[in-house]
């Protein structure tokens, strides 16, 4: 039991101090793209500059807009970060730091992460705001549709293991990442352009598209549930770069280094990859991102499952 | 028939068109990376300053013992915003002038710049200062140009030598006598070199 609470601190610290890193990371990633400085007046370039936003989100006056659905706006922030904390369970961070490694592992993160539509939608809903309401329908329509293809290309993942216990998978890949498989560097692939959709980045950041709603599901949103939004979001950012680790970059596994600093390194390595892609590509269309997923990606992926399937059991 | 041929060519028209979309995100990436590790183009501002252009025009200054009192500067000044009177004394039997009273109204001026233009001597110029924000109206309403740090006030790091030597430097809409004197046409010998070594109108401004 002590040990089950001290494992469950370590991990809601690490949420909170990654993503104010990944904060001051994606501003200054951006910032460098574009040719520009960043943040750079607190702390160390800039270092200090989340915790200084976030006591400033802390002493924000609460704002209540008049006619919300009051339950569900004020339970969306939790619907959104809890099952964000959730998935860092079965997260293995090392062969012996895992909260629990239940033997469903790859399936209760992606299905506790489909949870969170549930909150964006509320949010949406309860606002009483069209940007918002419009901005939770289609973040509802675009995760419900790219939750195809991801599980598609993590079914590919366990046909392969054998296995739906995360630490399993990463003992499968012993001899080799899945990544350097062909078939399974496809399901990479697949697993990332969905993953992305799935939190809402760019290109697929059409739920919070500022040119077009305002902010979207947050837009009514201020000081600390607003901060929480934005947690959850680079907290399920996280959480996708550690499945990606886990299940195509053999996880914790590596030569010289500890375990713990290969996880990290491999996570923050996928987490920069998606910033990469964040900044060079523009948003795409409503329409454009559906018929991707329908069209191209679930096709693709139900293929490439078919075809291996078919090369495993010949 | 005809529908299944259109659907297959539709089929691989769909996976040509994502092929040419992943190869654009590769380029897209490559260009990003290249900017993310190219220097940046914009300037840490409060630690460091942009150094301007050499026809900037910032404050009036005034290096005093360059000014030979012609009043130029207060008859061209179209919103009147320079004061000016002195005292004349007789040394030796030679007449002396003594500035008495030099100051600019900053409230008044358009920074038009033709004090500095009209300058006989060059006593007269803008210096390059442009955070000269005040806090109140007396700050910048009777500035002492006899004084060597009459800016201090408005900017800390006002520092009125530099801004001579500057000034002394900068020769953007002066007429700047050649160097070398041009040798006279009547001399035969004009070769090449000798044009090659005329001087340039122009001096190189400061760096």
């Amino acid at each position: 039991m002590m040990d089950l609470l001290l494992k469950s601190g370590m991990i809601v610290t690490f949420i909170a101090v990654s993503a104010m890193f990944l904060v001051w990371w994606e501003r200054k990633i951006s910032a460098l793209i574009q040719n520009r400085m960043g943040p750079m007046i607190v702390g160390w370039h800039g270092a200090l500059q989340t915790p200084a936003d976030m006591l400033k989100l802390l002493l924000k006056e609460n704002i209540v807009p008049s006619g919300i659905d009051k339950l569900s706006w004020w339970l969306a922030p939790f619907f959104v970060v809890v099952p964000a904390v959730m998935a860092f369970v079965t997260i293995p961070f090392s062969d012996k730091f895992i909260v629990h490694d239940l033997n469903i592992g790859i399936l209760f993160v992606t299905s506790i992460t489909s949870v969170c539509v549930l909150g964006i939608f509320m949010a949406g809903w309860g606002s009483n705001n069209k940007y918002s309401l419009l901005g939770g329908m289609r973040s509802a329509a675009q995760i419900i549709s790219y939750e195809v293809p991801l599980l598609l290309s993590v079914v590919l993942i366990v046909m392969e293991a054998g296995t739906l216990s995360m630490q399993e998978i990463i003992r499968a890949q012993e001899h080799g990442w899945f990544i350097l498989k062909p078939n399974l560097a496809l399901a990479f692939l697949i697993y990332l352009i969905s993953a992305t959709a799935e939190v809402n980045r760019v290109p697929f950041d059409i739920p919070e598209a500022e040119s077009e709603l305002g902010a979207g599901y947050h837009t009514e949103y201020t000081g600390m549930k607003f901060a929480m939004f934005f947690l959850a979001e680079y907290t399920n950012l996280v959480i996708i770069s550690a499945v990606t680790a886990t299940l195509f970059l053999g996880g914790w596994q590596g030569p010289i280094l500890p375990p713990v600093v290969w996880f990290l390194l491999k996570v923050y390595g996928v987490v920069f990859l998606l910033m990469w892609v964040r900044w060079t590509l523009p948003r795409v269309r409503m329409d454009q991102m559906m018929g991707f997923a329908w069209k191209f990606l679930t096709p693709v992926a139900l293929l490439n499952l078919l075809i291996s399937g078919w090369l495993m059991v010949r | 028939m005809v529908d299944g041929e259109v659907e297959v060519s539709n089929m691989f028209r769909q996976i040509k068109v994502m092929w040419l979309g992943f190869l654009s995100l590769l380029i897209g990436m490559r260009v990003t990376m290249k900017n993310f590790f190219s220097p940046s183009v914009t300037l840490d501002y409060p630690n460091k300053k942009q150094p301007m252009t050499s026809n900037y025009r910032g404050m009036v200054d005034l290096k005093p013992e360059a000014c030979v009192i012609c009043y130029q500067c207060i008859k061209i000044c179209p919103v009147a915003a320079l004061y000016l009177s002195h005292n004349q004394t007789v040394v030796e039997g030679k007449k002396k002038l003594e500035i008495t009273k030099f100051t600019y109204n900053a409230e008044l001026c358009c920074f038009c710049g033709l004090c500095d233009e009209i300058c006989p001597t060059d006593a007269m110029f803008m210096n390059k200062m442009y955070e000269v924000s005040a806090y109140s109206h007396e700050q910048i309403l009777n500035i002492d140009l006899m004084e060597p740090d009459k800016y201090k006030h408005l900017d800390p790091n006002y520092n009125f030598s530099a801004e001579v030597t500057r000034n002394d430097e900068n020769t953007v809409g002066k007429i700047i006598k050649p160097s070398v004197p041009v040798s006279a046409p009547a001399t035969a010998a004009a070769p090449a070199p000798a044009a090659a070594e005329t001087p340039k109108p122009i001096a190189q401004p400061p760096a």
